[in-house]
């Protein structure tokens, strides 16, 4: 073999650099807003992006069409992985009230890799109204 | 989905260095996408986390607890008829479960055995979950008539009776009950038989809680010996790691071609990483693989563990409903519980089959060939026909074997206890 030894590492080290920083936009530092007819809707993971098989909790921060805090909500969250006949192996819940607009959801836990759904359902003042959150894990 | 400009630039330079490396003519089964590679550093176990702590044990890592309950787990006086201990259907030989289809105790039960290595990192124990700690779910075999056959109060007594045991126990969790009148505490138990439950009843409700603390605490023992039973290193993990450094030369050497093209297809088509995936390579949760039969699984198991005493939440728990979130937030409706079991670990899989909740398989080529077909099944199923090959399907099972290696415990406590002087 003639061919120059050190060419093959170097693009490797390119190759995995570049899928990282690919995955590294996929995943980005924060879930998107959603937005829907009444509210607007924020969650984070805590961590984020969300761990595999490991129970945790997630912030939510909601605000009405306006930009402002929607306080006395009620939310429910459901899960789907829309590739399988499954959701959620848990069933989280809101369990405090953090601040105004901001809800505490904890419970959550991912059993697989793969494209996710979230339904967030919101009952509050402005009326009825579910959001879903699409996200890949 | 709209991609940003710099995305699209970075695809175009992915795509122009792929080009770049098949004209080199790299060899195939020498080239892993960036994705195959996080995967295969995700399963490897240099990702293993540190043991979990057990809320519910305070003497979960007590070496003098672990003593006890190496002890304990190999007793076979710890039976109604002196033959059955722990360590008859999770026998260290076969990686601590056991090779017959469905696991025999005093006499058959309706599973097959689980191996215990690994366990203290799951959430769930049983096939169904129906337990939520090792502390709790080595009581239940104690008190099943097809398997040990004792009462609760039989057990405390036996404790309480030898005398190393009784010592070893009162150091680790002080008096025992006054268990030497058997008028006060008959053979009893609230799970045991007619007989069983009559006899318990007779007795105080302090004396039942002292009796059932006092279960829970041999519980206690055995988890702390199980907890220091872990998997080790196999050829796969040292594949993963002389990848991750990018020496493709020194992993080839650990893994076959045919297992390497096996690896492929476990994170790929065959979708075995959907629910095999962490380094145990197991989600510890629940799904419907299309052999249920009239077995519901996790259904049931899920009520089992809703009204058991031991539970984490439970009156005979010392944990704190902070420590609880698993059961505090368990699933307990959805199609999806009906007849789902708990995946296994993949560690030492190949070998020590029979396989699958009842033992129906007896090669690891008989469960990919079912995972191939995934026959249709009338419940909620995470099956779909893979259309592998029967080249493909072999090597998936040879890479199975690429997950056996040593036990990372010290050799003592992977056989029988030495005799006390």
């Amino acid at each position: 073999m003639t061919r120059p030894s050190s060419r093959r590492p170097v693009l490797r080290g390119l190759l995995l650099g570049i899928g990282l920083a690919l995955s590294g936009f996929a995943t980005a530092a924060e879930f998107p807003v959603v937005k829907g007819q009444h509210y607007q809707l924020q969650a984070h993971s805590r961590p984020h992006p969300p761990p595999l098989n490991r129970i945790h909790a997630w912030e939510l921060v909601l605000y009405d069409r306006a930009g402002a805090a929607v306080t006395e909500a009620t939310i429910t969250v459901a899960g789907d992985m829309p590739a399988h006949r499954h959701g959620l192996p848990t069933a989280p819940r809101v369990t405090a009230v953090l601040g105004p607009g901001r809800y505490l959801l904890e419970g959550m836990k991912f059993q697989m890799p793969g494209d996710w759904e979230l339904q967030f359902t919101i009952e509050a003042a402005a009326g009825s109204e579910t959001l879903t959150l699409a996200f890949t894990l | 989905m709209t991609w940003s400009a710099t995305t699209r630039a970075l695809v175009a330079v992915l795509l122009a260095v792929t080009l770049a490396a098949c004209d080199e003519r790299v060899a195939p089964e020498a080239f892993w996408m960036p994705s195959e590679i996080a995967t295969i550093a995700s399963l490897s176990m240099a990702t293993l986390p540190p043991l979990p702590p057990s809320p519910g044990n305070p003497v979960a890592d007590d070496p003098r607890a672990v003593d006890l309950g190496h002890r304990l787990f190999f007793d076979r006086g710890l039976s109604a008829n002196g033959a059955v201990a722990c360590a008859s259907c999770h026998r260290p030989e076969h990686h601590f479960k056991d090779d017959v289809a469905r696991s025999r105790g005093i006499g058959l039960t309706a599973r097959k055995s689980m191996s215990v290595v690994g366990a203290a990192y799951s959430p769930w124990l049983f096939w169904d979950g129906r337990r939520d700690s090792l502390w709790s779910q080595a009581l239940e075999p104690l008190e099943d008539p097809l398997e040990h056959g004792l009462t609760r109060v039989d057990v405390v007594r036996m404790v309480a009776q030898q005398s190393a045991y009784r010592a070893a126990y009162e150091a680790l969790f002080g008096p025992l009950p006054p268990m030497a009148d058997p008028a006060r505490f008959p053979s009893a138990s609230p799970m045991g038989d007619a007989q069983q439950r009559a006899a318990w009843t007779t007795m105080t409700a302090a004396d039942q809680h002292a009796v059932s603390a006092a279960f829970a605490n041999v519980g206690r023992a055995l988890e702390a010996y199980q907890r220091r039973l872990q998997p080790g290193p196999a050829p796969f993990d040292r594949f993963a790691e002389a990848l991750l450094a990018g020496d493709h030369a020194r992993a080839n050497r650990h893994l076959t071609a045919d297992q390497r093209a096996g690896l492929r297809l476990f994170i790929g088509r065959g979708n075995c990483v959907h629910c095999h995936n962490g380094p145990r390579f197991s989600n510890d949760e629940f799904h419907n693989t299309g052999l249920a039969g009239d077995d519901q699984g996790r259904r049931a198991g899920v009520q089992h563990l809703l009204s058991d005493p031991f539970n984490c939440l439970g009156a005979l728990s010392k944990a704190t409903a902070a420590d609880c979130a698993e059961l505090r937030f368990v699933k307990t409706e959805g199609e999806e519980l009906e007849g789902a079991f708990r995946t296994v670990s993949l560690r030492n899989i190949a070998d020590t089959g029979p396989y699958m909740h009842d033992g129906r398989f007896q090669t690891l080529s008989d469960v990919v060939m079912h995972y191939n077909r995934a026959p249709p099944t009338a419940a909620s199923a995470d099956l779909m026909p893979l259309r592998l090959t029967d080249t493909q399907m072999q090597q998936l099972t040879q890479f199975l074997h690429s997950l056996s290696g040593p036990m990372a415990s010290p050799a003592a406590l992977t056989q029988p206890p030495r005799a006390l002087p």
